[in-house]
């Protein structure tokens, strides 16, 4: 069984809400995602909505066989859907000049039997939070991330690096995509958590697991209640950015 | 390119044309009315003019790079608004960006890339003198003019795009080929980070290569922090070692071991161009030799003589200059007099003898040697020559001697006139531009001209499959007939392998093939027991053999179950019904329906036929009605 909540708020600087989510249709399968849009004026809400109508489209396309995919089948479905949207989000792109830059992240995430299924590209995140901890499952690909891991800046100068906002890949700015897909085996009372940066610059990850803990997520009607004390923290801390998440709890069977 | 609308910006710029696009901006060709002269309008993407925080910047740093004159600089005249356009009006300038060059050139000569660093360096010590990095040091932003000038734009302005993003939300690396390392770590430029750019460039201009390139930008980024950039003299031979080294101190990762200054920087190069030109160039004016750069556009080649370097024999002449000066003075007074006082000896009995007979000499051995030389020995001996001819030669050096006449070792009178032939040195064809052609063309091209072509291929996502990438050496090197040139060939893009179409409808594999740039070639249709009717049986190539994008698949789609295939089946029917009772059969097959027997039965067998598969239905009149009373299904 799963259960899951979404928070979407445009946070208390700005005053639109370029993010933009996917929550599973009502007879499956079990697909999330979340989107961050990048570009002046409106081009961010255009590329990111546009990144999640196109996952929403192959959805409804391919319904029927959906159901009976291996796991790998899903994989290429997934690749096939985020491809699809980088082609029409650079289609537009390359052909008007108020949407000239435009681009997305985009992290989709499917519950697949014992495992979760993610697609990745951009500094949206994806984290698993169970009792023993919490890990960021997605890597970010940002020019802050690499550097990081290449040993050149300390993990103490991330959050306010001058930079942190580059990508380093993003959906719907070239031709050509190269996507991060990562598998991890899930149990019961392993929780999810997709979100953009809007979120986790403001909370590091260990302040998100003690909130998420704090309400013992696996209680039936606490899960919206660490969704909302999440958004709240985040605005309360300024709130500089879009915040979007969703959190998914795998419950026991 | 987008047409501005007919009107004029600030009331006095026309916008004629466009000629091209950059990172923030479009820039237009236009006219200020007002002064009548040509200038070029640099106007905002509309995405950024949303921006209060953006323009601001933008603005402040449009105006401080105003303040900026140097004949080295584009200048910047003017800035202002027009609705939601924001322009900056500068200085227009008519050539090509040093990109252009190099893209069609390949690199350049020593000496001319040495001439156009240094214009650029005279630019930064003037911005720099005003406190103005200019945090973009690209090719893109160097415009070589039509009279060999070198002009910088967009000085400060790329500060205003690194702020905004700061404020303004995410955006994508872009190209870090010009960083230096501590802008790819992320932090503040300053004067030596322009140093760093240039020093790229000055790389790219004698290599025809940057010194990182890479997958993307963030490879090319850590490269600019981890790897040690390859000499330049490693990838062009014979690089002259003061130009490497002036290159690898302007691009050293630590700051402070680069050069202190761009003054620096400039009076290195200064240095190294004040002695080529001494050696090699003499006075050949390089404005002219810099016009034919930006003549390649025109495509219709360019003069000739602007690359071939004036040979001069001033090496030889200064070495003998050089020599000389050993002697002091007062030697030289001693020896004249000695001299004088022995020639006047001499002569009486030379005279003398000289005019009962002429003395035989034995000729010298010359070849191999300069003409120089060659005169300065025949001299010495009394002889004279004259050149015979004047020939290619792979082995002797231009203006050396390959034969004479009579050769070496010969008694020969004095005065004797020797004929020599005269190396014009190997016979060198001016290599062509082969970009953009194929193959095939460039092979031709070359063998025309007695060149040998060596071929790479890589992977490209820009280039079409078998057209030429790059070239080494560029357009306009000499080379001798015999020699090389290097080509890189597009390989097409990156192949991949296809994936198993099997059992999937035409329709999807059409969407999945237009995805990923193939070719949907043949299809062909069959009949099949296994997959239903539309879907693919079978594909070529094979799934999981490797594919690129323009490549053709043909595909097997199912037309169902063969009909000839379907088996027949008899059945002989006993309704167990008693005689006198109406009856109906019929068999639904995959032909279709057909009633078998209807009427009132009296006791006799029926027989019934099926094709393929289906039903045999036993119906019964009761009440008027049929009711089924059996059904036997096949096979
Ligand atoms: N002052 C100028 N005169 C003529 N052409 C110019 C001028 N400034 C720029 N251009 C042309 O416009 C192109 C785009 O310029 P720019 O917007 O500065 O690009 P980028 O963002 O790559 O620096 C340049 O490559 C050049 O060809
Ligand atoms: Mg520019």
């Amino acid at each position: 069984m799963l259960r899951f909540t979404v928070r979407s708020h445009p946070g208390c600087i700005r005053d639109k809400n370029e993010d933009c989510y996917f929550i599973p249709p009502e007879k499956g399968p079990f697909i999330f995602a979340v989107a961050d849009g990048m570009g002046g004026h409106a081009a961010g809400e255009v590329a990111s909505s546009l990144s999640i109508e196109a996952l929403e489209k192959n959805i409804a396309r391919f319904s029927d066989k959906l159901q009976s995919y291996s796991l790998n089948e899903m994989k290429n479905f997934l690749k096939e859907s985020i491809l699809k949207a980088n082609k029409e989000i650079f289609d537009i792109q390359s052909q008007s000049s108020d949407l000239k830059g435009m681009g997305t992240t985009f992290t989709v995430a499917v519950f697949f039997h014992q495992e979760l299924l993610i697609g990745h590209i951009g500094d949206s995140q994806a984290y698993l939070f169970n009792e023993s901890g919490y890990v960021q499952i997605t890597e970010d690909h940002s020019l802050v991330a690499e550097l990081l891991k290449n040993g050149e800046i300390e993990p103490d100068e991330v959050y306010d690096h001058p930079q942190r906002h580059l990508l380093t890949r993003a959906l719907g700015t070239s031709s050509s995509l190269n996507i991060d897909f990562y598998t991890e085996g899930i149990k019961p009372g392993d929780c999810i958590l997709l979100c953009t940066d809007g979120l986790t610059n403001v909370l590091r990850p260990a302040e998100i697991r003690d909130i998420i803990f704090e309400y013992d997520y696996r209680e039936s009607n606490n899960l919206e209640k660490v969704a909302d004390r999440l958004l709240n923290k985040a605005n309360e801390l300024g709130g500089p950015d879009n915040i979007t998440f969703e959190l998914i709890c795998y419950d026991k069977f | 390119m987008k047409k501005m609308p007919e009107m004029l910006l600030g009331n006095r710029y026309r916008i004629l044309e466009g000629i091209g696009e950059g990172g923030m901006a479009r820039v237009y060709r236009g006219m200020d009315v007002k002064l009548n002269r040509p200038v070029a309008i640099k106007v905002l993407y509309e995405q950024f003019a949303g921006d209060p925080d953006f323009l601001r910047r933008f603005k402040q740093e449009a105006k401080a790079a105003a303040k900026l004159s140097h004949p080295s600089i584009v200048n910047v005249y003017d800035e202002g608004e027009e609705g939601n356009i924001h322009y900056i009006i500068m200085e227009y300038v008519d050539g090509y960006t040093l990109k252009e060059v190099v893209q069609r050139n390949g690199r350049l000569k020593p000496a001319d890339a040495a001439q156009i660093i240094l214009q650029i360096c005279d630019a930064l010590v003037h911005a720099h003198s005003q406190k103005i990095i200019h945090r973009d040091i690209k090719p893109q932003n160097i415009i070589i003019t039509g009279d060999g000038r070198v002009k910088v734009t967009d000085f400060g302005i790329a500060r205003a795009t690194v702020d905004a993003t700061i404020t303004y939300g995410k955006s994508l690396l872009g190209s870090v080929h010009y960083s230096s390392p501590e802008q790819a770590r992320g932090y503040c430029a300053d004067q030596k980070s322009d140093i760093y750019s240039l020093g790229v460039v000055f790389y790219e201009l004698l290599t025809g290569e940057v010194p990182f390139s890479g997958e993307s930008p963030i490879s090319i980024a850590l490269k600019h922090l981890q790897e040690d950039i390859v000499p330049p003299g490693k990838l062009v031979e014979g690089l002259p070692a003061e130009l490497e080294n002036i290159v690898m101190k302007a691009t050293h990762k630590e700051q402070n071991l680069r050069y202190s200054s761009a003054a620096q920087f400039r009076d290195e190069l200064e240095e190294w161009l004040k002695n080529e030109k001494d050696l090699n160039y003499g006075n050949n004016s390089l404005v002219k030799r810099m016009r034919s750069y930006t003549l390649y556009k025109d495509r219709q080649g360019f003069d000739k003589d602007p690359f071939e370097e004036p040979k001069e024999t001033m090496p030889d002449k200064k070495r003998y200059l050089r020599k000389k000066k050993y002697f002091s003075k007062k030697i030289l007074i001693y020896t004249g007099l000695l001299v004088f006082l022995f020639t006047m000896l001499f002569a009486g009995y030379k005279f003398i003898h000289n005019f009962l007979h002429v003395p035989e000499v034995s000729t010298p051995d010359l070849q191999g040697k300069s003409l120089a030389e060659a005169e300065e020995e025949l001299e010495s001996l009394g002889l004279s020559y004259r050149i015979a001819r004047e020939e290619y030669n792979e082995t002797v050096p231009k203006d050396h001697i390959i034969s004479q006449e009579p050769p070496a070792e010969r008694s020969v009178k004095r005065g004797r006139e020797i004929d020599l032939v005269l190396s014009l040195g190997p016979d060198l064809v001016e290599v062509p531009y082969l970009i953009g052609s194929t193959q095939l063309e460039a092979r031709l091209m070359l063998s025309e001209l007695g060149l040998n072509m060596k071929v790479d291929r890589e992977y490209s996502d820009e280039i079409a499959p078998d057209y030429v990438i790059r070239q080494d050496p560029g357009k306009g090197f000499q080379l001798a007939r015999g020699e090389g040139v290097h080509v890189v060939v597009s390989d097409g893009k990156r192949p991949f392998s296809l994936r198993d179409f099997r059992n999937w409808e035409l329709e999807d594999v059409r969407e999945w093939l237009n995805l990923y740039e193939l070719v949907l070639r043949n299809i062909d249709e069959e009949y099949s027991d296994e997959i239903p009717e539309g879907r693919v049986i079978s594909q070529f190539p094979a799934s999981g053999e490797m594919v690129q994008a323009g490549d053709n698949v043909d595909l097997v789609i199912s037309k169902g179950i063969d009909p000839d295939s379907y088996k027949t089946y008899t059945f002989e029917i006993d309704p167990l019904v008693s005689p006198g009772q109406v009856i109906k059969v019929y068999v639904e097959d995959v032909e279709g329906t057909k009633t078998v027997f209807e009427g009132t039965y009296l006791g006799e067998l029926i027989t019934a036929e099926g094709v393929g598969s289906g039903q045999v239905v036993l119906m019964e009149l009761r009440n008027d009605e049929y009711q089924i009373i059996d059904v036997l299904i096949f096979p």
